[in-house]
């Protein structure tokens, strides 16, 4: 349809319409009745403009004019600015009509009804996202799949010795697909909607209702029998206040799915509404204290002010169509600040994206009219209903007596937390934390950056470090770059902490000493020691506090994981908490 | 506005439901299951068809056990018998014997319960042997005891202690009172005891009231759940036992906000949440072994391993990919803060029941967070209730999570015959849809059923009536599928049958409903009308979707004169072999081209 928005307020060419009246007759013109309305009281009262002033001549002719001109397209709608801006600002899903699902209604043993279900509502959803390389569109990707054992080692395990199988409980239970196909459940039912009893409306509670969509069944298109045949169950479920419990098989031998029917009649059609039910497994029955002694000690005074509150806040007026917030006239928030942020991102690539705007916020805010007669109750309500928030003793307040280490959380947080890192940023390499992706160069740029916290990017690279010699299943063809990465990355990390501080680099490569010895990475260590890549003693930092023998003898794998470790470990507890209080 | 925090790594976020039937919390559910082995608990019951309240007792737990399996199996659970001659238990108390430690459930402990459920007495008397002096107060010591060992984390502790012995320590002041003492100290550290009492007789006031009706604060929730009247059948004690087994279960706490400055918090629980077949465990071959399942990415160019923040997201907008970084994709969501906020109130009545877009969750006030919370919870509810109206919220439950609407539909508490609480009160929070998620359907006025077409319904219907009960239905695929692997689980040589409750039994129906089905679908069909058969189309009205053409017969398809025309290719590919086939062509291998082809040439057109 071709709308025209047109706005009240017209001002056009001096065009003087003798015929006044006229204007009252066409302003009954095209377009939705509600929207006329608004207009229709501005008009037929003194016409004012927006502004307060009356309308002058010229416009009303004008407005006259366009109200014509608008009728004679036929197709055009009139609107006011208030009514015009808010279609322009939001964005409207395409509201997808629904397939038919047409099948039978199983009535009885020996009585079927020719029906067509269609989704009638369903929670509407942003269009799924795709996945790509961040740094590099064009990048291939390898996958790589394997097994491993769930030990030290993470032992690699051919994909042909691996099998399948379920948990009951704690206990593993190994089949074999086959067997376990021919004993499979099935339906055996064709494709069909069966009535399996009628129970009163109040047994079942919209609480109840499962699944995420609502069907509305009618009869065939075109089947003015079966419309008749359905036409009875309708109004007699209407008349009794029953509901139907039914089976659902949405295709042949597929598996049932309950559903309770609600019939709905009104002047222009009539048909039935289908909602899954829950299955025994799928509902959890809960006991709660009682709350009868609290109400009972409610005084007259407390109950009235949740009473004014009720009242103040009332959605519904006398007249059915002064309800507000009704679910068919309220937009997603969430998908209007999606369509929103996409729009932006689109025009402005590499800005942050904006916080929600004010008019997505509103639209499930309490609405303006009523929020002013809730606040002229709600103090009272507040003074009636104190309430005081208890303090929990968690086990964090244990830890504050390192204040340093909060910090340090915190600022960590704030890196993790920093939303005005947009995708294109990634793109243009903004560093704000070591991935696994560049590391050296995320290392690099980090310490070159505004006030850098040393213990903090080390532990980062440290990080990113075991997490490479983690996914890493000993052999295969992406190993050797790993090593070399790992490689590289150590040794920027020595480079660094020789001049900054040696500890961190110092404490950093006997846990991973720890690692390699437990995991027998031999490998990695030979590579280690190649590039020279141990403690940092003496002789090369002063700050160091390792002899040059220690460090030497550090390099060399102990086929005892222990002995090697006793003496650091002491001082890493040290160093660690020295870490704390540093604040670079 | 003040916001909570949300219990640690509670129930997963139902928007991503990947992780299916398994409920994993931060920390684990433990239940201690404590029963009385005195002599009392093996005599016979008063009721008829019913065991002793012994093997009643053990027959709930091993279908708890059972269930839990299924439905929860982080949970962990242990059982101890007191009262009992022999001991085992890590203290050395007399008469208590810890027969299964704090573990997750399996087979094993399964096939333990069975023995012992099928026990004859000589055995039982051999093994475990009866008494009456175990002391209560050593018996939650030892319950306590296992707690304390246990090195999961548990995110909470109870015991559920069964008997039928009212007055234990009759007379004996000094063990009431270790008893008493022992209770509250259970309490401080956040362990709850539950008792189970069987048998007609049983006076709480004798003995337990003192035990588990400690102070003002729990007061009412004790006395609700165990000053019910004691239970002498299974089915009562099995559903009190999973009542008790889900309360602990909270998707979250959050503020609910009815004005400025008027807060309280509430709990928010699921009530229904659609349980999926487990997933299956890939095992080492040889040794059954569990192994994990690693999925790495590199890059081809520098053999670089990506991680998650290697990626961006993006959707297609005018032709161009319009990225998005994981952490701005998580702050989409994020248009409100987390809580509930009042938006207004609507008439009950006016919540249709098609204004469903996925199951609602039960709301109940969290005085532990915020003090008067239960007080202004119970005056917004009882208000509610009498006024008929339901609170339309704005609801969030937790950060990231989906923008969500609710009418707060409230529910009265209420108890059955026996005391017992049958509904609970609070809200149900019904999620609203929005208008984004109504489709448009038209819907056309057809022909309606005369007054005694529906009378002649109406007697169908009173025919067929039964109270609904969602625990009638149990899902016939998974019980098919759990039955199989409990079967071989536990060794069992044959199944159990599984009998499928959701499908329609006409030998019943017809019974119950005789000639008045027959007489509805007389009057509103026409002796010839099929309903399998739909009546030949109308000519499609212009507004509706040309209706799917019925296959044609090949054989009526004359393809020769579509050949001519050139809309020979419009047939399938059936019918163009067929065709060909006829007349001894060579259809294998032919792509549909060639083969229209070879129809042109046939005809020679």
């Amino acid at each position: 349809m071709n709308i025209t928005y047109i706005n009240s307020i017209y001002s056009g060419p001096e065009i003087i319409n003798n015929d006044e009246d006229d204007e009252e007759n066409n302003i009954d013109g095209p377009g939705p009745s509600n929207k006329l309305k608004s207009m229709k009281n501005g008009s037929t009262h003194v016409s004012q403009n927006w502004n307060g002033k009356p309308k002058t001549r010229v416009q009303l002719a004008g407005e006259a004019l366009i109200t014509r001109i608008v009728e004679e397209i036929g197709e055009g709608v009139i609107c006011s600015f208030d009514d015009a801006i808010p279609q322009l600002l939001f964005f409207h899903k395409h509201s997808s009509a629904s397939g038919n699902w047409n099948a039978l209604l199983n009535v009885g043993p020996n009585f079927q009804i020719s029906i067509t279900g269609r989704i009638k509502v369903k929670h509407s959803t942003p269009p799924t996202w795709k996945t790509v390389y961040a740094h590099d569109e064009t990048g291939v990707i390898i996958k790589e799949t394997s097994y491993h054992l769930n030990d030290d080692a993470q032992t690699a395990v051919d994909e042909e010795d691996v099998i399948s199988g379920y948990r009951y409980g704690s206990t593993i239970v190994p089949v074999s697909e086959e067997d376990f196909q021919e004993l499979k459940y099935s339906s055996e039912s064709p494709r069909s909607l069966s009535i399996l009893g009628y129970a009163p409306n109040t047994n079942v509670p919209p609480s109840l209702q499962a699944g995420d969509q609502v069907l509305v069944i009618t009869a065939r298109e075109g089947d003015e029998v079966a419309a008749v045949a359905l036409s009875s169950f309708i109004q007699a479920l209407a008349e009794l206040d029953y509901v139907g419990i039914t089976r659902r098989i949405y295709n042949k031998n597929y598996n049932p799915v309950l559903g309770v029917l609600y019939p709905e009649i009104t002047k222009e059609y009539e048909c039935l509404i289908w909602i899954p039910l829950p299955f025994r497994e799928d509902v959890r029955m809960y006991t709660f204290p009682s709350l009868k002694r609290t109400t009972e000690k409610l005084s007259d005074d407390e109950k009235n002010a949740m009473d004014d509150l009720i009242s103040a806040m009332n959605l519904f007026g006398d007249d059915e169509d002064d309800e507000i917030m009704e679910p068919t006239g309220t937009l997603n928030p969430e998908l209007q600040h999606f369509f929103n942020m996409l729009t932006h991102r689109a025009l402005h690539e590499h800005d942050p994206l904006p916080p929600p705007a004010e008019h997505i916020i509103s639209i499930l805010d309490t609405p303006k009219e009523v929020v002013e007669r809730r606040d002229k109750v709600s103090v009272r309500l507040a003074s009636l209903f104190p309430t005081k928030k208890v303090v929990k003793s968690t086990k964090r307040d244990n830890e504050d007596l390192f204040a340093s280490k909060e910090e340090e959380i915190n600022k960590k947080k704030k890196l993790d937390d920093d939303t005005s890192v947009s995708a294109s940023d990634l793109s243009r390499a903004l560093v704000t934390k070591v991935t696994s992706a560049t590391p050296v160069n995320d290392f690099n740029t980090l310490l070159r950056g505004d006030a850098p916290n040393f213990a903090l990017i080390c532990s980062q690279i440290g990080d990113v470090i075991l997490q490479l010699v983690d996914n890493d299943g000993g052999s295969g063809p992406a190993s050797n770059a790993i090593y070399s990465k790992i490689v590289d990355c150590l040794t920027v990390f020595r480079q660094e902490s020789c001049i900054i501080d040696p500890a961190q680099y110092n404490n950093f490569i006997s846990r991973l000493k720890d690692t390699v010895t437990l995991r027998d990475l031999r490998t990695l260590w030979n590579s280690v020691k190649e590039g020279n890549l141990g403690q940092i003693s003496s002789n090369a930092s002063l700050k160091s506090n390792i002899s040059p023998e220690a460090a030497l003898k550090f390099l060399e794998l102990d086929e005892q994981p222990q002995e090697a470790v006793p003496e650091p470990k002491a001082e890493n507890a040290d160093d660690d908490f020295e870490d704390l209080l540093d604040d670079f | 506005m003040a916001e909570f925090e949300y219990d640690a790594g509670e129930e997963k976020n139902e928007d991503d439901d990947e992780e299916g039937g398994s409920w994993f919390f931060g920390g684990r559910t433990a239940s201690i299951f404590l029963i009385d082995a005195s002599e009392d608990m093996f005599q016979a019951s008063s009721e008829a068809n019913e065991d002793p309240s012994f093997m009643r007792a053990v027959k709930c737990i091993h279908s708890t056990l059972r269930n839990k399996v299924i439905t929860s199996d982080q949970d962990m659970v242990s059982v101890v018998l007191f009262n009992t001659r022999e001991m085992k238990n890590a203290t050395d108390f007399s008469h208590i014997y810890v027969l299964q430690e704090l573990d997750r459930p399996g087979a094993e402990k399964i096939l333990e319960l069975e023995e012992l459920m099928n026990m004859s007495v000589k055995n039982f008397d051999k093994k475990f042997g009866n008494s009456n002096n175990a002391n209560i107060h050593d018996a939650l010591r030892v319950c306590q005891g296992i707690f304390t060992k246990c090195s999961s984390k548990l995110a909470g502790q109870s015991i559920l202690l069964f008997t039928c012995r009212d007055d234990p320590h009759h007379g004996d002041n000094q063990k009431q009172r270790q008893a008493v003492q022992k209770a509250k100290d259970l309490r401080e550290v956040s362990i709850s005891l539950e008792v189970l009492h069987m048998g007609e007789n049983f006076d709480v006031k004798k003995f337990y009231k003192d035990l588990i009706v400690l102070d003002d604060d729990e007061r009412e929730s004790q006395e609700q759940i165990t000053l019910a009247n004691p239970t002498s059948r299974f089915e009562e004690l099995m559903e009190r036992v999973t009542r008790l087994d889900h309360k602990q279960r909270t998707t979250g706490r959050v503020t609910f906000s009815l004005a400025p400055g008027v807060e309280m918090s509430v709990a928010v629980y699921t009530a229904v949440r659609k349980m999926y077949k487990p997933y299956k465990v890939k095992l080492r071959k040889v040794t059954n072994e569990e192994v994990r399942y690693m999925r790495k990415e590199y890059l081809e160019e520098t053999g670089e391993l990506l991680v998650p923040s290697d990626y961006v997201k993006y959707q297609e907008y005018g032709g161009k990919k319009i990225k998005f970084t994981l952490d701005e994709l998580r702050s989409l969501k994020s248009v409100y803060q987390p809580g509930i906020v009042l938006l207004g109130f609507k008439p009950i009545e006016y919540i249709k029941p098609y204004f469903h877009v996925k199951p609602a969750n039960f709301i109940y006030a969290d005085e532990k967070s915020v003090q008067g919370s239960n007080k202004m919870f119970a005056a917004l509810l009882d208000r509610c209730l009498e006024r008929k109206v339901a609170p339309i919220v704005r609801l969030i439950a937790r950060k990231n999570s989906s923008v969500s609407w609710a009418a707060l539909i409230p529910q009265s508490e209420e108890v059955d015959e026996n005391n017992s609480q049958i509904s609970p009160p609070g809200f149900h929070a019904c999620h609203l849809p929005f208008a984004d998620d109504f489709r448009n359907i038209q819907m056309e006025n057809m022909t309606r059923a005369t007054t005694d077409q529906v009378d002649a319904a109406k007697a169908v219907i009173k025919k067929l009536r039964f109270k609904y009960s969602p625990l009638s239905f149990p899902n016939p695929d998974l019980e098919t599928h759990w039955n199989n692997i409990e079967a071989l689980a536990l060794n069992r040589d044959s199944r159990e049958p599984v009998e499928d409750f959701t499908a329609p039994d006409y030998e019943q129906m017809a019974k119950q409903v005789g000639h008045r089905i027959d007489n509805l679908r007389d009057m509103v069909y026409p002796p010839s009308y099929d309903p399998a058969q739909p009546p030949k189309k109308r000519p499609a009205t212009s507004s509706a979707p040309a209706p799917k053409k019925a296959k044609p017969d090949p054989k009526s398809i004359n393809v020769e004169e579509m050949a001519k025309a050139g809309t020979v290719n419009k047939l399938t590919m059936d019918v163009l072999k067929a065709w060909l086939q006829e007349r001894g062509i060579k259809i294998s291998g032919k792509k549909k081209d060639q083969l229209v082809q070879d129809v042109m040439d046939e005809v020679g057109a």
